[in-house]
């Protein structure tokens, strides 16, 4: 498995640990071993697409493709605008969107020449992604004038146009397709810890229910099912389709992953140093601990 | 070089050259020569320019003075600080005054040219009650004393770099005028190597470009029974912030405007005197990047009475700051000191008390002797909180507690051999120092939760022109400031276990060469010992020639900087220039 640690912003300690838990090794900063020259500034997101990782390195505007076998650079794609690319979906064609905090475009782009061949204008800085058959969801995160945004572009990927928008919370972060939801996670409003997670009919784009998480920004994994684990004001098990929620631990954490088994969480300790990634059981409990890079802030397991 | 700069160097010529009729034929030696000043029961260093510096801003100076030196491009954001100090923890004076912004903290150096400043006096074991509050980790006290009647300096050099000045002063009894005037400019669009594209690219830098134009006077009018200095310094800015090369900046400028004024009068009280002291500071920094508009003001204005005798001195000062942020809007700061120094024999002792609106009361306290060729210092020094510390929207931390620290310094000295030698050991221990550290929400804020504590040494010889120091610093962080926290233990991020350098100046006729290599061990860019920086050795070398005819004396040098052209660089992914060539000339008369 992978954990892509950000790094400082705007100090270049964007790192991927490699860890194999049935060995309890790690293995630090793969792609500079491996490349000879660092990644960049904040590994923000990591995409997978045949033999090759696409590692999305926000605050350097570029996205670094890796082999999976070795981590050496296959290329790298510059993302014009200084638009800040966050995340990556892939969709049909050998293509992928990519979203942009400071743009208020997505960029498309040619996963067999690595490079940008297009974008899509949505009218606001965008984070989470997420793709069914034809259709990505978009999260509006950030408006022209800074303001959080709250809501979900429909893009219709075969004409790369949005199609329509949803109204979602405050702040949508992640977005994932779920069975007949789409999941969206809400960061809420700074100073209200007000975060939640919002559950729309995938077809009609209504709110089923709202999960509050009681604290400020958020993320969540998918675990089986309509079960999510979240991180609110602790770790959270929700089940997108009752809302019914239950707290499994007060432990906090920057970022949540579940590999099927388990829970894995990143604690980034104070932001300036090596963070700890845990794993846990399915009801919480710690059972390991792994040291990785500065800001572990993503995961990634194989088979995902 | 633009039409204004060309008008200003000729005027400076042609003043200096009608000078020349009327001075007098008394020359001084060239100054190039970093010495120690004997004075007190601290070592304290005398930093004086060369020529070649003329035209750079003081860091350039104080990158001899072994200290841990911060640049984020050459002119841009410079700081400096030493013994495992922090820049803010470290006061920068001007003729005893503090010139550390209100708002972050620090000074930026770069603000400050070297030509417009005649010395600098380094004095690391000083605290609060030998100088100013917060002046934890010592003090740069800037000097602009000297009393050259006529001094003009002009450089070019590589990327852009381009400097004129012009220092004029008129004595006339007991009454003398001094102004000066620099202007500095550079692309600063330098080549360096991107290890960030594949192949590994040489790039340039950009948006890394900066114009400043400062100006001084000093009027001092000597009486019988009354003294009084006043000074000016003025100083404007435009650069732009490159941002670091994993993530260059193309948009982000920065503009600072600063006047600072300061008036004293000193008067004779039969066989006491007493003094009356006012210092003015207004400061404008304003920051432009993609949606963002950061402008900031500070204001202040402090009143210094004082009486005191041949060993004993006495003062009571009131300060008043005032801020104002796009960011936020913070309460006035009022600040009242009362300060006793004593010095009897080979003793010295200060005591100082301060009030502060927010704190209430603080104190702090030094004392020192001198035995033969031992000097011993030992201080509580105090430093509060900044404006960004207290009132940074949601971030800022009310009920932070000014930092404390105990210092101590034993210092011998003596000649052996026809060299001097230097022997300075120190040890210090900081306590509720302030950090901003990031909570669970990712968001820094300032907590006093920095503990360290550092020893170290800083031998010197000196023989001449000829000098070799080294700079030995153990600081250490002592305690966990978080859970899981890595640092306890190790070294403080950024500062180096050793330092060193060595210049020597060979003379011949007229000409002169003047080798300097200094030497920067690891450090860590984070406090858990992460991405260190190499070991890194910087050579200088300086060719020149120093011509006289009474009473002008011109000095014409051509300086390779970097002459190995290493990679450089103090922060970590801020490369600095690699060899470059910089020529300067100077004509001056005492």
């Amino acid at each position: 498995m992978l954990v892509l640690n950000q790094g400082g912003f705007n100090k270049g300690e964007a790192t991927v640990s490699e860890i194999r838990p049935e060995s309890g090794t790690v293995i630090a900063d793969v792609f500079e071993t491996k490349n000879g020259r660092p990644l960049g500034d904040i590994a923000q997101s990591l995409m997978p697409y045949g033999d090759r990782y696409y590692i999305v390195v926000n605050n350097s505007q570029k996205i670094e493709v890796v082999a999976k076998s070795d981590y050496r650079s296959v290329a790298t794609i510059a993302i014009p605008d200084n638009a800040g690319p966050r995340y990556m979906a892939q969709i049909a064609g050998g293509s992928a969107y990519v979203t942009a905090l400071f743009s208020d475009r997505l960029y498309k782009v040619n996963l067999r020449s690595n490079t940008v061949t297009g974008a899509v204008t949505i009218g606001s800085g965008t984070e989470g992604i997420a793709v069914s058959n034809d259709t990505a969801f978009v999260a509006k995160n950030l408006n022209a004038d800074f303001s959080a945004g709250n809501q979900i572009a429909l893009v219709r990927t075969s004409t790369d146009q949005v199609i329509t928008t949803w109204t979602t919370g405050t702040g949508p972060v992640q977005v994932e397709v779920v069975g007949p939801y789409v999941i969206v996670s809400c960061s809420g409003t700074w100073g209200r810890n007000d975060g939640e997670i919002v559950v729309h009919n995938r077809t009609t784009g209504a709110i089923v229910r709202r999960i509050a998480l009681h604290t400020y920004a958020s993320t969540f994994a998918l675990g089986a099912g309509t079960t999510l684990y979240a991180l609110g004001n602790g770790i959270i098990r929700a089940d997108a389709a009752t809302g019914a929620t239950t707290t499994l631990s007060t432990k906090t954490a920057y970022a949540i992953g579940f590999d099927g088994d388990r829970i894995w969480i990143a604690d980034p300790l104070n932001y300036a140093q090596a963070g700890l990634v845990y794993r846990l059981s399915v009801v919480g409990a710690v059972q390991d601990s792994f040291r990785v890079g500065i800001i572990p802030g993503g995961f990634h397991f194989d088979g995902e | 070089m633009n039409h204004r700069t060309l008008i200003f160097w000729l005027f400076g010529c042609a003043a200096a050259l009608s000078a020349s009729a009327q001075a007098s034929d008394t020359l001084r030696l060239p100054e190039i020569r970093v010495t120690d000043a004997t004075l007190a029961t601290r070592h304290m260093q005398s930093l004086s320019a060369k020529p070649a510096d003329a035209d750079a801003s003081i860091a350039a100076v104080l990158a001899r003075s072994g200290g841990a030196l911060r640049r984020y491009a050459p002119g841009i954001l410079e700081t400096a600080a030493f013994r495992g100090f922090t820049a803010s923890q470290t006061q920068v004076l001007w003729n005893g005054f503090p010139l550390n912004h209100a708002m972050v903290g620090l000074t930026d150096l770069s603000l400050y040219p070297v030509f417009l400043f005649d010395r600098m006096m380094v004095d690391q074991a000083g605290g609060s009650s030998d100088h100013a509050l917060s002046a934890i980790g010592g003090t740069v006290d800037l000097r602009s004393d000297a009393d050259a009647r006529l001094a003009t300096t002009a450089s070019l050099g590589a990327f852009g770099q381009q400097g004129l000045g012009m220092k004029a002063g008129l004595d006339h009894g007991a009454n003398r005028i001094r102004i000066g005037i620099h202007h500095q400019q550079s692309d600063n669009d330098y080549r360096y190597r991107d290890v960030f594209t594949v192949p590994v690219a040489m790039r340039r830098r950009t948006n890394a470009s900066r114009e400043q134009l400062s100006a001084m006077a000093h009027i001092r009018r000597v009486g019988d029974h009354l003294r009084q200095d006043h000074h000016l310094y003025a100083t404007q800015r435009r650069s732009g912030i490159p941002g670091p090369i994993s993530a260059p900046s193309s948009k982000a400028t920065q503009t600072d405007r600063i006047l600072r004024v300061h008036s004293r009068a000193a008067f004779r009280i039969g066989p006491a005197w007493g003094t009356l002291a006012v210092n003015g500071t207004s400061q404008d920094l304003d920051y432009l990047d993609t949606g963002v508009n950061s402008l900031s003001t500070v204001r202040a204005l402090g009143v210094r009475g004082g009486f005191g005798t041949r060993d004993l001195r006495l003062f009571i000062e009131r300060s008043q700051t005032w801020v104002d942020f796009s960011e936020y809007t913070a309460p006035d700061r009022v600040m009242w000191t009362a300060q006793g120094d004593i010095r009897r024999g080979r003793v010295s002792a200060s005591a100082r008390t301060d009030h502060d609106s927010a704190y209430g009361w603080f104190w702090s306290a030094s004392t020192g002797v001198r035995l033969g060729d031992w000097k011993a210092h030992v201080s509580r020094t105090v430093g509060i909180p900044t404006f960004n510390d207290l009132y940074w929207p949601v971030l800022g931390n009310p009920d932070l507690q000014p930092e404390s620290a105990l210092k101590a310094e034993l210092t011998w000295e003596s000649d052996i051999a026809g060299w001097r030698l230097i022997l300075p050991s120190h040890a210090s221990q900081v306590d509720d120092g302030i950090q901003w550290i990031p909570g669970i929400d990712g968001r820094f804020r300032p907590r006093n939760i920095r503990q360290t504590r550092t020893i170290g040494m800083e031998p010197q010889l000196r023989r001449g022109e000829t000098r070799l120091y080294a700079v030995f610093t153990d600081a250490r962080h002592t305690a966990a400031r978080f859970p899981g926290d890595q640092s306890r233990g190790r070294q403080v991020a950024y500062i180096p276990k050793w330092t060193g350098g060595a210049e020597h100046t060979v003379r011949w006729k007229d000409l002169y060469l003047n080798p300097e290599v200094r030497y920067t061990g690891r450090r860590a860019t984070t406090d858990d010992g992460l991405f260190p920086i190499d070991p890194q050795w910087e050579v200088d070398m300086t060719l020149g020639t120093t011509i006289q005819h009474n009473p002008l004396r011109m000095d014409a040098s051509a300086t390779v900087r970097n002459l190995t052209d290493a990679d450089l660089s103090t922060i970590r992914w801020y490369p600095m220039p690699g060899r470059h060539l910089i020529v300067t000339l100077q004509i001056r008369i005492p």
